[in-house]
């Protein structure tokens, strides 16, 4: 058993966001999705990989849409105070967003940020990201940490999938790091002709190292994953997903059943609070 | 054993402008937490003090650990959203070692919100309650639109509504709350049997009974198929409630439905409430009640009011409508 168990970090008045953040750029950076940078300090300071904001998707009187939107802290840039959000537009509120102008100036409402964070690996580790769709926004901050905090440079895989290659969000600043990239697409338009689970699982095979593996992704990836770390007892932490109303703890409406410990009962556990951060061994099968 | 007066005296600022009476309470201000919105004030503390507030109600507790609906469980709607939670919470063993020694340290009164299947449940609990010191007064759920065999069943029927307060009555010394439904066709019944089962305080109201649809999968939105309506979509709805029983009743009424901002409070209190609780604000934001405190007392200087309270029922309506002839 690993030693790491993704940790909630207590959250105290100074670890929250208390003013609106500024928007710096809303820009386009692929069909469909954005890269929107935003600054205020504390969100910048604090935040770590796995973590997210909630975000308010409507003007500051208006209550609709109601609930704010979730979305993973993709990059951080603590000097100048500002963090990074990387987001598809596929709603309401996510519209909403896509339509704030790509210049400096928005004030937006956003809380945050909250939940647990991914657990450093060791030194020997074998890292690998295994990441679709927007899901690979904290593995994205994940491997600059990664980069970041160690003197020895870390080996990191990142395995990224998406229906087409001109789905493969964020990819061209990954290819920017060094780590090995390497990509799937479900009609081998491509990288890897398959399902990136698929291609982590061949390429994992042949590590000789121990591995860490970290994952993020929709529902039917993540849940592949967890088989596939369960299965081959890869220790592995998946960051989940799932419906939000508050986003810290107070509503359950966020739950999923999960472990406590490896192989004990399941339990209604609030993804935001207790998560979204979990080790793949206390998640339930067979959730999409 | 603490006296009653002292679990029941919470701390007032004399003089205040927002000092609220509530029954046999006095509280700070009018503004409460909403039951299932505020957790047990642990997390929420990283936002707001719990002193802010004029008191805390605490999420239902069941006598015995609940885990409540499937997934999903929240949905959003226009200017609104469903919820159906079920009641998730610890159980009373657990809240009484674990949560309630936090409680008592808030520098609020605190409203522990009780659930039961029978009222033998209630009974049993409020009992319970009734030995612990820092339960500043009950509120009992009678309302909950999703539980099977839960409160709704005493909520919508007026006789089963009066047994069960006066029983919990017999039991509990401190002040007690009754939590209605909207859920009925007339809520005066319903209210005055609480009033008359000796409740001090009405809490009006729980959620709408609602359902969202997802077409293209054939699916409701919601595990729980139906759920309950909460946020700016059902203030409308609420305030005519309150209404109607504040004209009925005696006893004091907390507005609870949609409270989003300082005028929202404002029409619940012209429109017959005492106090109010907010919900679903403290979703879409955490800091609601310190911002709407500041702005409540700036409306009460503006309006220059001794107290918020001189506002509380003040509603004109036309005694003398206009009558006109014609068919329209
Ligand atoms: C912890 C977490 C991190 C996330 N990180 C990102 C990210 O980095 N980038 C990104 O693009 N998206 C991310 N999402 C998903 C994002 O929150 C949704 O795409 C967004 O809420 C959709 O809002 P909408 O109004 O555009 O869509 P609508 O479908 O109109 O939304 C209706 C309701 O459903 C909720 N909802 C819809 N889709 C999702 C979803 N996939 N997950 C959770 N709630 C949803 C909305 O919040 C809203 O309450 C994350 C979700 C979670 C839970
Ligand atoms: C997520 C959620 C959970 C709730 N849980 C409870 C509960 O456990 N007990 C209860 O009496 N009311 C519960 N309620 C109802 C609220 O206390 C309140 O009556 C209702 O939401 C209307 O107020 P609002 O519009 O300000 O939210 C819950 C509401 C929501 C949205
Ligand atoms: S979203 Fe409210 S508890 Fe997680």
């Amino acid at each position: 058993m690993s030693s790491s168990t993704p940790q909630s970090p207590t959250p105290t008045p100074q670890s929250h966001a208390t003013r609106p953040s500024r928007v710096v750029f809303n820009r386009r950076v692929g069909p469909g999705w954005y890269t929107l940078r935003l600054e205020e300090a504390t969100i910048a300071q604090v935040s770590r990989a796995g973590q997210f904001v909630q975000v308010k998707t409507a003007d500051r009187s208006s209550f609709d849409p109601l609930l704010r939107r979730p979305f993973s802290v993709y990059d951080v840039d603590r000097e100048r105070g500002t963090y990074d959000l990387l987001y598809t537009a596929v709603g309401r509120g996510t519209r909403w967003l896509a339509d704030i102008p790509d210049s400096p100036g928005t004030m937006v409402e956003v809380e945050g940020p909250f939940g647990n964070t991914f657990t450093a690996p060791t030194d020997r580790d074998s890292i690998y990201l295994v990441g679709g769709g927007v899901g690979v926004a904290p593995l994205y901050l994940f491997a600059r940490e990664l980069l970041a905090s160690r003197s020895a440079l870390p080996r990191i895989t990142l395995c990224m999938g998406a229906r087409t290659r001109e789905q493969l969000q964020g990819i061209d600043e990954f290819r920017r790091l060094s780590l090995r990239c390497e990509v799937a697409t479900d009609d081998g338009s491509e990288g890897f002709h398959g399902r990136v689970t698929q291609l982590f699982a061949t390429l994992a095979e042949r590590d000789r190292e121990p591995l860490r593996v970290y994952g993020c992704g929709p529902q039917g990836m993540n849940e592949s994953l967890r088989a596939i770390a369960v299965e081959r007892s890869y220790p592995t932490e998946i960051c989940v997903e799932s419906l939000m109303a508050c986003g810290f703890g107070v509503c359950f409406g966020c739950v999923l059943p999960i472990r406590k410990k490896p192989g004990g009962d399941f339990y209604n556990r609030r993804t935001c609070y207790e998560g979204p951060v979990f080790d793949a061994r206390l998640l339930h099968p067979g959730i999409e | 054993m603490t006296t009653p007066t002292e679990v029941h005296s919470p701390p007032t600022e004399r003089q205040s402008p927002l000092a609220t009476r509530l029954g046999p309470l006095r509280l700070r201000n009018p503004l409460l937490s909403a039951s299932g919105c505020f957790g047990y004030g642990e997390e929420m503390g990283a936002f707001v003090d719990p002193g802010v507030y004029g008191a805390i109600v605490g999420k239902s507790i069941s006598r015995l650990p609940r885990n409540g609906n499937p997934i999903p469980r929240v949905c959003e709607t226009a200017s609104g959203m469903l919820n159906s939670i079920g009641l998730q919470n610890p159980g009373m063993d657990a809240f009484i070692s674990n949560y309630l020694p936090r409680m008592r340290h808030y520098d609020t009164v605190v409203v522990v919100n009780i659930v039961g299947d029978s009222i033998d449940e209630y009974v049993q609990m409020a009992e319970r309650l009734d030995r612990e010191p820092g339960v500043g007064a009950i509120e009992l759920n009678i309302s909950c639109p999703n539980c099977a065999v839960g409160g709704m069943e005493f909520g919508i029927d007026p006789q089963a509504t009066e047994t069960l307060v006066r029983k919990v009555r017999d039991c509990f010394r401190g002040p007690i709350f009754a939590k209605l439904t909207p859920n009925v066709t007339d809520i005066v019944p319903v209210a005055k049997a609480a009033e008359a089962g000796g409740a001090d305080v009405l809490s009006l109201i729980n959620t709408f009974v609602g359902m969202s649809v997802d077409w293209r999968k054939r699916r409701p939105r919601l595990g729980g198929v139906t759920g309950g309506l909460s946020g700016p979509a059902i203030k409308p709805l609420a305030l005519r409630l309150v209404w109607l029983a504040s004209r009925a009743c005696r006893i004091p009424i907390v507005g609870i439905g949609g409270i989003m901002n300082a005028d929202d409070v404002l029409e619940f209190l012209v429109a017959g409430a005492s106090a109010v609780q907010l919900g679903t604000a403290h979703f879409v934001e955490p800091r609601s009640v310190p911002r709407i405190l500041e702005a409540l007392e700036q409306a009460v200087q503006d309006e220059g009011l001794d107290n918020i309270s001189d506002l509380v029922g003040t509603l004109k309506t036309d005694k003398k409508p206009i009558t006109i002839q014609g068919d329209g």
